[in-house]
């Protein structure tokens, strides 16, 4: 039995540590009919990387994730607060967002946002297999440090 | 001859007018540093210097940002320093949560631990030392990096486009080692078609 414990405990630090995606994908935008989706991933307890597709095209974006009150050491874990995701697009244009998700889990929420000429967009998350209806087999592959289409 | 002479002068202008895009006309732009007394947090200081940049557009147009806008620091002596990622600037204005106060929290632990071994039964010790040596650090660091993150989601964020006749303030991050005279916004526009630049200054006190 004690054989077992130490590597369950290494694969649970590995699983717990990777963090999964959250996907998430937009449910109205003000030029009709498009629709955007994406993941992000949670780095720490304060920031996750952010990659979105246009469908159908190749426009696609990148960018941060950040919660404005992290989990630890605060009350009501479980409400949600403001989270700013800002992500740059391989048409010059930046999409700002205000997300409302969950403090603790960082995830299970909605967000709307604007790009610089005030289009709209509405964003919610959901799970992986409405993503996978949406985007088909499509991996999502997160964008390295130095190579963001948001460059400063 | 002169066609080589004609190719000169024609690749001249064309790499000056690339080095040294235009200035965007109408839009003030100052930086006041914001001095210790007024922002706190060390660990920030520790990296970075913290100014205060005014930005106003007297356009009757917004000016956009675009994805390629990039934010360089320009000084005297050295080179044009590039801005750190917001990322990273986050990452480094920010205390680890434990390993840092080991150096306090261990004398600590001990001494606490000695103490109520001469107060109290030898049980509580124990409890005394975990949490004079594992929680209050910890704790510490975390309400720290909270107020730091929270102080920066509300000051730092730049937004994607200045409207007409209204004045931003922005918290910059400026690296310590660098001696900082301006700021420079690449790619600046009113219609992320034709791009200008957007210079601000160092305003002394």
């Amino acid at each position: 039995m004690k054989k077992f414990l130490m590597p369950a405990l290494l694969l649970g630090i590995c699983l717990y540590t990777s963090g999964c995606n959250q996907y998430i994908t937009t449910e109205i935008t003000s030029q009709d009919g498009e629709v955007y989706y994406g993941a992000y991933n949670r780095r720490d307890m304060i920031h996750a990387d952010v990659k979105l597709f246009q469908k159908g095209t190749n426009r696609e974006c990148d960018g941060v994730i950040f919660l404005n009150a992290p989990s630890r050491s605060i009350t009501l874990k479980n409400d949600r607060v403001d989270a700013t995701m800002i992500v740059g697009c391989n048409d010059k244009t930046i999409i700002k967002t205000e997300w409302q998700l969950k403090k603790r889990t960082f995830n299970d929420g909605f967000g709307e946002g604007v790009d610089q000429f005030n289009n709209i967009y509405s964003f919610k998350t959901i799970s992986k297999k409405e993503f996978q209806e949406i985007a088909g087999s499509q991996k999502i592959k997160f964008a390295k440090e130095n190579e963001s289409y948001l460059k400063y | 001859m002169k066609k080589i002479l004609c190719g000169l002068m024609l690749s001249i202008l064309c790499l000056n007018t690339a080095a040294f895009a235009k200035e965007i006309p109408n839009v003030s732009a100052v930086m006041t540093e914001i001095d210790a007394k007024e922002y706190k947090h060390k660990t920030v200081r520790k990296h970075y210097n913290v100014y205060n940049l005014k930005i106003t557009n007297k356009n009757t147009k917004a000016v956009l940002l675009s994805s390629d806008t990039e934010v360089s620091f320009i000084s005297d002596y050295q080179d044009d320093v590039t801005s750190a990622t917001r990322r990273q600037q986050y990452r480094n204005s920010r205390k680890r949560d434990m390993g840092r106060y080991y150096g306090i929290a261990l004398p600590g632990a001990l001494l606490s631990g000695c103490i109520t071994v001469a107060t109290l039964f030898i049980g509580s010790p124990v409890a005394a030392a975990v949490f004079a040596g594992m929680y209050l650090p910890t704790d510490k660091a975390v309400r720290t990096n909270v107020a730091i993150s929270q102080d920066l989601f509300a000051e730092n964020a730049l937004p994607i486009r200045f409207e007409p006749n209204q004045t931003y303030n922005v918290r910059v991050l400026v690296p310590n080692d660098i001696d900082v005279n301006g700021i420079v916004f690449s790619n600046v526009s009113y219609d992320l078609k034709e791009m200008y630049e957007l210079h601000a200054k160092v305003e002394e006190l």
